[in-house]
């Protein structure tokens, strides 16, 4: 699958004395909002990763289907790669609840991360393979 | 990704910390947080006891964007107690370190020769903001 960086990346870091913390397998996820560079691709694009049925209902309901979508990954300092593994890609309303629709182009929110580790987090553009059978 | 550009993340990260900590080692906790941005990184850093650090009514940790002050700021909120976290020492403050860069290590790092030329801006960049950071902290010391 293409993609490629939506944003800025963010790091989040704990220390205590000025020594670094491992952190990983936290009981609940650390939550953390994503800065996308081009506003307009919060309208454009899908947040997070839209399962096929909520593709065919906007077909069906004649909005136009996403192509591409923005997600969350970190960086996976064992693989040297960005993934999506154990973390998940969500959008916040303004009372800090997950927002209903995700998925669902034009939503214009915010894409975050929840992960129960620290680490390097990026949002990413991803082109949704699109497929007619 | 090459390995002149894994290098470069690694070096990058390490000087972010160094700059976090020069941020939040003189600072009590509780303090509001202290930042810096140039127009590729951005850092805040705070300190606070460990039972604030985290939990479902702790304040999230906030990053502006003071490159364009318009858009939304960067939040990270540490749902878990601080306290649950392995390894916390419940006597000790936590410093957080909330850092956002613009640089593109995937592109440009990659390119042939280019990792060179980063690294030294790079290393240039924050050791000069570094400089600066620790000459403000003694300077609120002093005074």
């Amino acid at each position: 699958m293409d993609s490629a960086r939506a944003g800025a990346s963010v790091s989040f870091l704990l220390l205590q004395g000025g020594v670094e913390l491992e952190v990983s397998g936290l009981p609940q996820p650390l939550q953390l909002t994503l800065p996308v560079l081009d506003s307009a691709e919060l309208h454009r694009s899908c947040v997070g990763q839209p399962d096929a049925a909520t593709l065919l209902a906007r077909m069906v309901g004649g909005s136009p289907a996403c192509s591409s979508s923005l997600e969350c990954r970190y960086w996976d300092e064992a693989e040297k790669v960005w993934s999506t593994e154990g973390c998940r890609t969500v959008v916040y309303n303004e009372e800090g609840g997950v927002e209903e629709g995700v998925g669902v182009a034009g939503g214009g929110g915010q894409p975050s991360c929840e992960c129960t580790h620290l680490s390097d987090f990026v949002a990413v553009k991803a082109c949704l393979p699109l497929t007619l059978t | 990704m090459d390995n002149e550009t894994l290098a470069v993340r690694a070096e990058l990260k390490a000087q972010v910390a160094d700059i976090g900590r020069a941020l939040s080692i003189n600072a009590p906790a509780g303090a509001p947080a202290a930042c810096i941005a140039t127009r590729a990184i951005g850092v805040c850093a705070e300190k606070r006891t460990a039972a604030d650090a985290g939990g479902a009514d702790a304040q999230p940790y906030t990053l502006a964007n003071l490159q364009d002050p318009s858009a939304a700021p960067t939040i990270a909120k540490m749902v878990t107690v601080a306290l649950d976290i392995p390894g916390i020492d419940p006597t000790v403050p936590v410093e957080a370190v909330l850092f956002s860069s613009t640089m593109d290590l995937h592109g440009t790092g990659s390119q042939v020769g280019s990792a060179g030329r980063l690294t030294l801006t790079l290393t240039l960049t924050l050791t000069l903001t570094l400089t600066l950071t620790l000459n403000l902290t003694q300077t609120q010391a002093q005074t």
